[in-house]
């Protein structure tokens, strides 16, 4: 049988080669078969051969059923970002809010207290993130990756859960990191700024001869805080309203990444503790300890051959753990500590065909599988200890996805995909949860000239509620809310993006994004008892307009304005933490001789509603960075400050506090330095 | 499943030929049917960016190209691939505006660019090569490479799918 199989397979090979040959002459023969100076053929025998190539495949942004931004690390080095949560807050649309314990991202006047980004996947080299208790990721020193690590960061605007399965509800965002051949040595930065914050990294990398790429890196961070006044605990019994040295946050991260050919194996590790200046969930005002330490670790194993010139596969075995643990101060009396601890463990396994194999059509067939091993919770008060919450859950799912892309003529692209996702939460012999769903997403790009792009965009996504949600209110503090549905949304977008030359780009989009089910936490009229709620419908209007121009001298400037309206139809409210307008403005231009860049930023936000009816103020922040260029190569030296004109400004925060908006950072600068050997 | 299993190692084996194994011959080629202004005895020959050539570049240093020898250098300076004959620009993402800010910053020196990312010619790279009915072929920006006195030769012009 295996001798039949061989000598089968040998002959095959020879007909290919000789059918691949058949038009080419005897020399370029001889030099193909023998492994010869290919230098030696003619420009005209080049143009005969017949190669292989790998890089046909990737999508260009233009093309993409949806709206792309791109944020490189040249504009984080230019504007100073420290964390994941400053690049998407230049992108169009997005806004993030901070309430001193965990950074919600916001999009297109969704931003509900709260949820811990749960409406957004976020990938890492195009791997899910998303943890399996809470559905959560970090996008502040939480996150998963230093940012001097990324080498872009893709945003795709609009539900995505037609390929991408649940969470990919208000967007996608897509880090992809350096590799050991863009770090290509050994590098070492730190930085200081205000309330004595510090970050140290050390990274290596490099790509060795056997083509094993590699890339090693550690770094912590540690920040004091400062002293923060509440005007809300403005009492001598509470310290006159000031949280002393509560702010304070401490975090640590690892990257390992390693490839060879088509196979990749990475290692992401990030640590994060932050203490708790605000009193949440009605602890006791400045009373130590109020922290909480969040720990992910994510391994994935990844192989992505390239079957035939026409077609590829992309597989990947992710292993992920997640493991939470709160202290909150309460005085009973006696003052007591209360713990809340959560551990996820799941094992995700993804396989992707693409193939050009059909004359103008790209398909991708995926197939995507989870299982989560653990979704335990528990909330215990530590002396006297008394157990509140002591739940273990297990779950899997299951997602089938199809998209084509048909090139219908040389200026239109038709792009459909659909997927179908079953979820199922093994909950014990009581209550057992299962849901199946289809998404949908249809997009037409039409180019009506090189220079400009249309593109008409329909698409669904789903979010389930999560093991959080669906079971932590078995505690003191939180009704049970087992009949939670499924949230869903459904989009219409339009897209225009023209090119009037190639230093000014224009780009707009109106969309409307109707959402039912939205899950939010609510609160028991009459005890005040918090619960989790499935909301009605949600419909959001707006439009964004983009403008980017590279000048002279490398001048850049990206501007844009996004407008939306938010109504709750049942209560005819706009959504709350849900702005109007936003304006985003990034200007930067080489100065002192090309050796440096300057970077100036500018946000404004206007005005949002909070939780008891109120709003805070609008505001604008500017934030402005000076970096020196490669120039120096092995020396990279910056300086920024942030909210450069010390605006004071709030953000809304959940029913968890007492406050309605927590109070965000005045002016603060960092200076930091990189060297490479 | 026999014809099914047999076609795994053949399809692999038809396939060998790297397509930058031949991008780098064509860039021998190109070398040879370009004038540059300048006398030097060095013909340098750049990648700017990721290196998507490995060792298939490699073989080009030390052969001769009208009188010159060839040198192979890989650089991360726009500054640096002024002072080039030829600049293989691989810029990643392959965005329209970073490749328009690096040809700015070149503007003036006596360059022949070269990418394989689509569409550049288009805005001002001197070559770009393409894949077309799976061969390597290639489009020439005459009018650009006139004006940094880059002289291609009527052979190539002739080769070329499209010039402009």
């Amino acid at each position: 049988m295996s001798i039949r199989a061989s000598r089968f397979s040998l002959a095959l090979v020879l007909s290919i080669i000789a059918g691949n040959s058949a038009a080419l002459d005897d020399t370029t023969k001889a030099i193909l078969s023998e492994g010869g100076d290919i230098t030696e053929l003619s420009i005209e025998q080049l143009l005969d051969i017949e190669v292989f190539t790998s890089s046909r495949f990737p999508q260009k942004a233009s093309e993409a059923p949806s709206r792309v931004t791109v944020v490189d690390s040249e504009a984080i080095r230019k504007y100073g970002y420290r964390t994941l949560r400053d690049i998407l807050n230049s992108i169009p649309g997005l806004y993030s809010t901070y309430d001193r314990n965990y950074t919600y991202l916001g999009a297109r006047g969704f931003g509900i207290p709260g949820d811990y980004n749960t409406r957004f996947l976020m990938l890492l080299d195009g791997k899910r993130v998303n943890d399996n208790v809470y559905d959560s990721f970090g996008i502040d020193y939480d996150g998963i990756v230093n940012v001097d690590l990324i080498q872009r960061v893709e945003f795709s605007a609009g539900p995505g859960s037609a390929v991408y399965g649940a969470n990919a509800f208000f967007g996608v965002i897509n880090v992809i990191t350096k590799s050991g051949d863009d770090v290509d040595g050994i590098q070492v930065s730190a930085d200081y700024g205000s309330e004595n914050s510090r970050r140290a990294r050390v990274t290596a990398g490099n790509t060795f001869g056997n083509g094993i790429d590699a890339m090693i890196s550690a770094s912590a961070f540690k920040s004091d805080g400062a002293d923060i006044y509440f005007a809300e605990f403005d009492d001598p019994s509470t310290n006159n309203g000031v949280a002393q040295g509560l702010d304070y946050h401490e975090a640590q991260d690892v990257l390992v990444k390693l490839k060879y050919e088509d196979w990749g194996l990475s290692v992401a590790y990030n640590e994060r503790t932050k203490g708790i200046p605000t009193a949440s969930y009605e602890q006791e005002f400045n009373t130590a300890p109020s922290e909480t330490i969040d720990t992910v670790a994510l391994a994935t194993l990844s192989y992505e051959p390239v079957i035939n010139k026409h077609s590829q596969i992309f597989s990947s075995l992710l292993f992920g753990q997640y493991v939470y643990e709160g202290e909150f101060s309460y005085d009973n009396p006696p003052l007591t500590v209360n713990r809340d601890e959560t551990r996820g463990d799941w094992i995700n396994a993804e396989v992707r065909y693409l193939t050009t194999r059909f004359d103008r059509q790209k398909i991708t067939v995926g197939a995507e599988y989870q299982k989560n091993g653990k979704q335990d919770q528990a909330n215990f008060d530590v002396d006297p200890y008394a157990s509140y919450l002591d739940d273990s859950r297990s779950s899997k799912s299951f997602g089938l996805y199809i998209q084509d892309e048909i090139r219908l003529s040389e200026q239109l692209i038709f792009n459909a995909g659909v997927r179908y996702d079953n979820n199922s939460i093994d909950a014990g012999s009581n209550n057992q949860t299962k849901n199946s769903i289809v998404n949908p997403r249809l997009a037409l790009i039409y180019s009506l000239q090189p220079e400009t792009t249309l593109k008409l965009i329909y698409g669904t996504a789903y979010r389930n509620p999560n093991a959080y949600e669906l079971y932590y209110g078995e505690t003191l503090d939180y009704l049970p809310s087992t009949d939670l549905q499924p949230e869903e949304i459904e989009t219409y977008e339009l897209d225009v993006e023209h090119f009037f030359n190639n230093n000014f780009r224009l780009t707009a989009a109106v969309f409307s994004n109707n959402t039912t089910n939205l899950i939010g936490i609510n609160s028991d009229p009459a005890t005040g008892d918090l619960f989790f709620d499935n909301l009605g419908e949600v419909q959001a209007l707006g439009a964004e307009i983009e403008a980017e121009f590279v000048g002279e001298n490398d001048l850049r400037l990206r501007t844009s304005y996004s407008y939306v309206n938010t109504e709750d139809k049942d209560t005819g409210k706009e959504m709350i933490n849900s702005p109007n307008s936003m304006v985003k403005l990034n200007v930067s231009a080489p100065v002192i001789n090309k050796k440096a860049d300057a970077g100036l930023e500018f946000q404004y936000m206007s005005e949002r509603a909070t939780e008891s009816g109120g709003q805070t103020g609008g505001y604008g922040i500017t934030n402005f960075t000076l970096s020196s260029q490669e120039i120096y190569k092995r020396l990279v030296l910056s300086a920024s400050i942030y909210n450069l004109f010390d605006r004071q400004y709030a953000d809304p925060v959940s029913d968890e506090h007492v406050q309605d908006s927590i109070v965000q950072d005045g002016r603060n600068f960092r200076v930091k330095a990189t060297y490479t050997f | 499943m026999l014809g099914l299993v047999s076609q795994i190692p053949a399809l692999s084996l038809a396939n060998n030929i790297n397509e930058y194994t031949i991008k780098a011959a064509f860039i021998y080629n190109f070398a040879r049917f370009t004038e540059w202004p300048d006398e030097s005895k060095e013909l340098r020959v750049c990648i700017y960016g990721k290196d998507p050539f490995g060792a298939s570049i490699d073989k080009l240093n030390g052969k001769q190209s009208n009188g010159r020898i060839i040198k192979v250098i890989r650089t991360r300076s726009i500054e640096e691939v002024k002072s080039c004959h030829i600049a293989f620009l691989n810029i990643i993402p392959p965005e329209r505006r970073l490749y328009a800010r690096a040809l700015r910053d070149i503007e003036g020196a006596n360059v022949l660019t070269i990418s394989d990312a689509e569409g550049v010619v288009g805005f001002g790279v001197m070559i770009g090569l393409k894949i077309d009915n799976d061969k390597v072929a290639f489009d020439v920006n005459h009018t650009v490479a006139k004006a940094s006195e880059i002289e291609i030769s009527a052979k190539l012009l002739r080769l070329a799918k499209v010039v402009n």
